[in-house]
């Protein structure tokens, strides 16, 4: 049996691929008898509608990284939540476990990550992935900003500074969102 | 046996779309609701810094909308503005509770000058959030929007 409609990060899914139907009726026409037991057409439409409007603007990712300047290394990511699975425990960019994006030092304050052009779902079903926007976030006592450049559909440049001097940030502790 | 609502009870796959759900269906629907809660923030609120007080505006949270949901809020120095869950645990509509542990954020600073804001995650239970002039790195008091995952 494979699922019907693509995976949740094409953004394509609509509320017919949940099973929903703009006509869509209780069976023999008959209400809802029991809360308790019955699940009525209206109830089941107004949730395939709602979960169809909120995996449309759900981000694919969002990542949480430290950066290795000091000792020039690949970042060191912190956590990961992916449509595609969590990971709460470190690792180093360059050693990605499979299925999690992997990141490259390339300078002081600049990692590019490299995302994969295609996922799987929980059913196997693959959905191809491209980067449409992203987010950042700084971890950090002092002013520093950070920006992005997107490289190519699957990659992406991340680059911290210090605000006042425009000088690369060393060490910067970053959140990463990306859609 | 009299039966209600779009489908036979006990609930089983199948029927028309128009009075059924397929199986199809019902495995996209777990699989993307999978997919969204893995990546949902945990919450998203904007407030305020008037150097005095901190005010939080608006509070949209897995646990619920509304300020009466929003983190206790504590006042640092000049654009310093701390936020505190009592206890790291919400409950869902059904009483089912679970605890969670904030990672990540993202601050975005809504002002008219050139300021930026950052925010550490202590102890995955106190949101710091630092708002600063970005044309010296001095902290500053500004209003500002946390996404929290």
């Amino acid at each position: 049996m494979t699922p019907s409609g693509s995976p949740a990060w094409t953004r394509t899914a609509s509320h017919a691929d949940y099973g929903g139907d703009v006509n869509k009726r209780n069976y023999m026409s008959q209400g809802s008898i029991d809360p308790t037991t019955d699940v009525s057409a209206t109830e089941f439409a107004r949730m395939v509608a709602d979960l169809e409007a909120v995996v449309r603007t759900m981000p694919f990712a969002t990542i949480t990284f430290l950066n290795n300047d000091t000792t020039p290394a690949a970042p060191t990511i912190e956590s990961v939540y992916m449509m595609t699975g969590v990971r709460a425990t470190t690792y180093e960019g360059d050693e990605a476990p499979a299925g999690l994006p992997s990141a490259e030092r390339d300078g002081d304050g600049n990692v590019i990550f490299t995302f994969e052009s295609s996922y799987e779902d929980a059913y196997g079903v693959a959905g191809g992935f491209s980067i449409s926007h992203v987010s950042i976030g700084v971890q950090s006592t002092t002013s520093v900003v950070a920006t992005y450049e997107v490289l190519s559909a699957t990659t992406v440049r991340v680059m911290c500074w210090d605000s006042a001097t425009g000088a690369p940030q060393l060490d910067a502790r970053i959140t990463l969102g990306v859609w | 046996m009299a039966f209600g609502a779009f489908a036979p009870m006990p609930l089983r796959l199948g029927g028309s779309s128009e009075e059924g759900w397929t199986p199809e269906q019902h495995a996209r629907l777990c699989a993307d609701l999978v997919a969204a809660k893995r990546a949902a923030p945990l919450a998203v609120w904007t407030f305020t810094h008037t150097g005095l007080a901190v005010i939080i505006h608006s509070y949209f949270g897995q646990n619920g909308i509304g300020l009466a949901h929003a983190p206790n809020v504590g006042v640092g120095a000049t654009g310093v503005s701390m936020f505190e869950w009592d206890t790291p645990m919400f409950a869902d509509p059904y009483g089912v509770s679970h605890g969670f542990l904030a990672r990540q954020a993202i601050v975005t600073v809504h002002e008219t000058f050139a300021c930026n804001g950052n925010c550490i995650i202590n102890a995955a239970t106190t949101a710091v959030v630092r708002t600063f002039d970005s044309t010296d790195g001095s902290l500053s008091a500004c209003k500002a929007t946390v996404v929290v995952w």
